[in-house]
């Protein structure tokens, strides 16, 4: 059964009120402490840490896990279910709106890097949702596939920053804030723009199959 | 063909060889050959002919720790040749282990020349007397005697001195080495000069400028003694005396001590030697170090407000709440939605906007101090919020001394100077204190022109809004100074013993008490006046907080 399309309403809220929580949380933990200089020493710089931006880049791929779940459930699909979910996601971008525009005081010279990172956040959500929803069955009972699909997720997370870290969200967040080479910047948009690019036809067609239903 | 290249090989190494061989040079380092590790000591080159196309010295040193981290630091100089023809400049020497190497750079960076330096056998622990010229044998083993031309010609370069003791010379001293010693002195130094017989030899415009008599004449003693008399200036005091005539003779010139023998150096007996050595006070060199520390320690600190970070997560789930609410989706929810989150990012900017945290946070002190000469002491102190390795540039009177840790990381120390410039690198929560003295011209001085008139002449480039004038310890609270002439009217005195300089245990008020050290403003006249500023710089990628707190300490006249 296929209920109406809807951009978020009282069953789907919780990841999104996860994300602000969480994102909201990290912001107000990345505020060094201090009124004087002698209260930041010695440990301010490991609270200058880009938490946040961490926090923000795990959060948005969680949004996107649980959106695909949530469209699966709503028996979503074809190309409307691909764009109700970049809405949701972008959705989900503009309820961080806010800490964004907050976490340019902590790290001051770094908008562009911030830009980069909310394209980034955004792709690798969208990759999540697609991933998620081409993995959950259309139905409203929870699915089996549920702890394989997190596990890959923090694969997807975690492995690449043992060697090559641009290839994980976390490390290319770290990577841009730090004023990675452009070259190496498109390299961490690559993976997700790739991965993107060959599941969304395959989400459409997928999800648009009746055999779903 | 080999022997073709071979033949080009060797002459390309003769010319090299050849090249280098032309600026053969001779290196002095120290006062006297002899320096103490972590303080400024002179360098001199003497060439066997003039350098030609010398643009610059370099000075490179490496300098290790107890636990063998290794830290190198560079210090780069145009060449400029005295009327002696040679070169001299002030480095500091922190490590007498390593031998320091010296470079001659042609303008394109190419070395010209080199020569390393070693420096240990010539190591003090502690500032050392100085003696200049002859002098008796009591003194002349206690100190490190040097001849009148081995005398720095800079003032930051007696920083080893404990004290100077100038005897019996053939030419005296040149003006520019009384400019020094006189501006060693005004820091707070220490000079003793032996006059007598040998006044006339020594007799300078400068040297009767830091004498604590006026109007010198030469007197013959019972005994056939030639001694040196005048008139007692206000601050001198006479310390010794024999047959009712002084011998010895204490003024103050800014900071410093000036002690007068008014004999020669070669006839004092053992125990007038002995005698005189008891009264001879160490240097006491100001050091803003301490101050400036504690001045970096309170240093504010930007940042956003964390209540108002948590306020505006609350919003965004208040806002989040009140769209779940919403049965119903209509179009001009978006809008909606749109303006509220619009709205709450436009505050949150308004709000962060002056609240940037910022990568380096650095204070810097200045006193500067005015007699008939001026010199500067300045301390920059710089700590590192950066979670990365920060690259800082310093802009100094003089060359750095620094105060280094006890232990630090290979290259965590380096530095690089070069024509007033300092560059180095600063850890994750490093700091650095660089210390530089320098020469001023006298832009600021005042006159007591009657019982409670000051007259002031400023020629600084703007207003200095705090100013305090002290007269035999007593504080009378001025107007700001205006960059211009101005006579004013004295107050009432502030009550016994408070020199309140702008706020209350303030930036100026820290940086006073650090000059009152070396300065004795309970007795004479001076002015202090300074000011503090704030100001945010971004270069390279960083955002620095830097605060300015300067202080003027000018010795006041009497009409």
């Amino acid at each position: 059964m296929t209920r109406p399309h809807i951009l978020i309403d009282f069953d789907s809220w919780r990841p999104f009120l996860g994300l602000v929580l969480f994102c909201g949380g990290a912001l107000v933990f990345s505020i060094p402490g201090g009124r004087v200089v002698r209260d930041l020493a010695p440990a301010s710089y490991a609270l200058r840490l880009p938490t946040f931006f961490y926090a923000y880049a795990l959060t948005m791929g969680l949004l996107g896990l649980a959106l695909g779940t949530a469209s699966a459930e709503r028996g979503e699909r074809g190309a409307p279910m691909l764009l109700w979910l970049t809405l949701r996601v972008l959705l989900g971008q503009l309820l961080c709106l806010p800490y964004l525009v907050f976490s340019r005081a902590l790290f001051p010279g770094r908008e562009g890097a911030v830009v980069l990172i909310f394209v980034l956040t955004t792709l690798v959500s969208l990759l999540c949702a697609t991933f998620s929803r081409l993995t959950e069955r259309p139905t409203p009972w929870r699915s089996s596939t549920g702890s394989a699909k997190y596990l890959l997720f923090l694969c997807y997370y975690a492995i690449p920053l043992a060697g090559m870290p641009l290839l994980s969200p976390l490390g290319a967040v770290r990577s841009l804030l730090d004023g990675v080479a452009p070259l190496w910047a498109l390299l961490a948009f690559a993976v997700p723009t790739a991965l993107l690019a060959v599941l969304a036809p395959l989400a459409v067609r997928l999800g648009g199959s009746r055999a779903h239903v | 063909m080999a022997w073709v290249v071979s033949v080009t090989l060797c002459g390309l190494a003769l010319g090299y060889v050849g090249a280098r061989a032309a600026y053969a040079l001779d290196v002095a380092v120290g006062l006297g050959g002899h320096v103490v590790p972590g303080c400024l000591a002179p360098i001199r080159l003497t060439f066997v002919d003039p350098p030609g196309d010398v643009a610059c010295l370099r000075v490179l040193q490496n300098v290790r720790d107890a636990w063998g981290g290794e830290t190198r630091m560079s210090f780069e100089f145009p060449m400029v040749l005295s009327d002696a023809g040679d070169c001299e400049e002030v480095i500091p020497l922190y490590d007498v282990e390593q031998p320091i190497r010296v470079e001659l750079l042609a303008a394109s960076g190419m070395v010209l020349a080199e020569q390393e330096v070693g420096l240990r056998p010539e190591e003090k622990d502690e500032p050392f007397p100085v003696g200049v010229g002859a002098l008796s044998a009591l003194f002349a083993d206690r100190a490190v005697l040097v001849s009148p031309a081995e005398l720095p010609r800079t003032w930051s370069a007696y920083a080893a001195a404990e004290s100077v003791w100038i005897g019996r010379t053939r030419d005296g001293l040149d003006a520019d080495r009384w400019d020094a010693l006189a501006c060693w002195v005004l820091s707070g130094g220490t000079v003793v000069v032996f006059t007598g017989g040998d006044f006339f030899l020594l007799d300078a415009p400068r040297l009767r400028d830091l004498l604590p008599i006026a109007n010198p004449v030469l007197m013959k003693r019972e005994g056939g003694t030639r001694v040196l008399a005048g008139d007692l200036r206000d601050d001198a005091a006479v310390l010794l005396s024999k047959e009712g005539v002084p011998w010895l003779i204490a003024g103050r010139y800014g900071g410093g001590s000036v002690l007068l023998v008014t004999t020669d150096a070669l006839s004092l007996d053992h125990e007038e030697s002995a005698e005189l050595l008891r009264h001879i006070p160490p240097a006491r060199a100001l050091s803003l170090v301490a101050a400036t520390s504690d001045l970096l320690d309170q240093q504010s600190v930007d940042h956003p407000n964390t209540w108002v970070a948590t306020l505006l997560v609350g919003l965004v789930v208040i806002a989040l709440s009140l769209l779940v609410a919403r049965r119903e989706w209509r179009p001009s929810m978006g809008l909606a939605l749109l303006g509220v989150f619009g709205l709450l990012a436009l505050s949150s900017y308004l709000h962060t906007a002056p609240r940037v945290v910022n990568d380096l946070y650095r204070t810097e002190t200045r006193v500067s101090v005015y007699g008939s000469l001026g010199i500067s002491v300045s301390c920059s102190a710089l700590f590192s919020s950066s979670p990365r390795a920060a690259e800082a540039e310093v802009r100094l009177d003089g060359v750095p001394a620094e105060v280094l840790p006890r232990r630090f990381g290979s290259g965590s120390c380096d530095l690089s100077y070069v024509d007033g410039t300092a560059q180095m690198k600063l850890a994750p929560g490093g700091r650095r204190f660089l210390t530089a003295l320098g020469t001023a011209s006298a832009v600021l001085q005042a006159r007591l022109t009657g019982d409670a008139e000051v007259h002031l002449a400023s020629r600084l480039p703007r207003r200095i809004p705090d100013a305090l004038l002290l007269v035999d310890g007593e504080a009378f609270p001025l107007p700001a100074i205006e960059p211009r002439d101005v006579t004013l009217h004295l107050g009432n005195p502030l009550p016994s013993g408070t020199y309140r300089l702008g706020g209350e245990s303030g930036p100026l008020e820290r940086l006073l008490a650090a000059a009152a050290r070396t300065f004795p403003l309970d007795q004479g006249a001076w002015l202090v006046a300074g000011e503090v500023t704030e100001m945010r710089r971004t270069g390279d990628g960083l955002r620095t907080k830097v605060r300015q707190v300067s202080l003027y300490v000018v010795e006041v006249g009497r009409d």
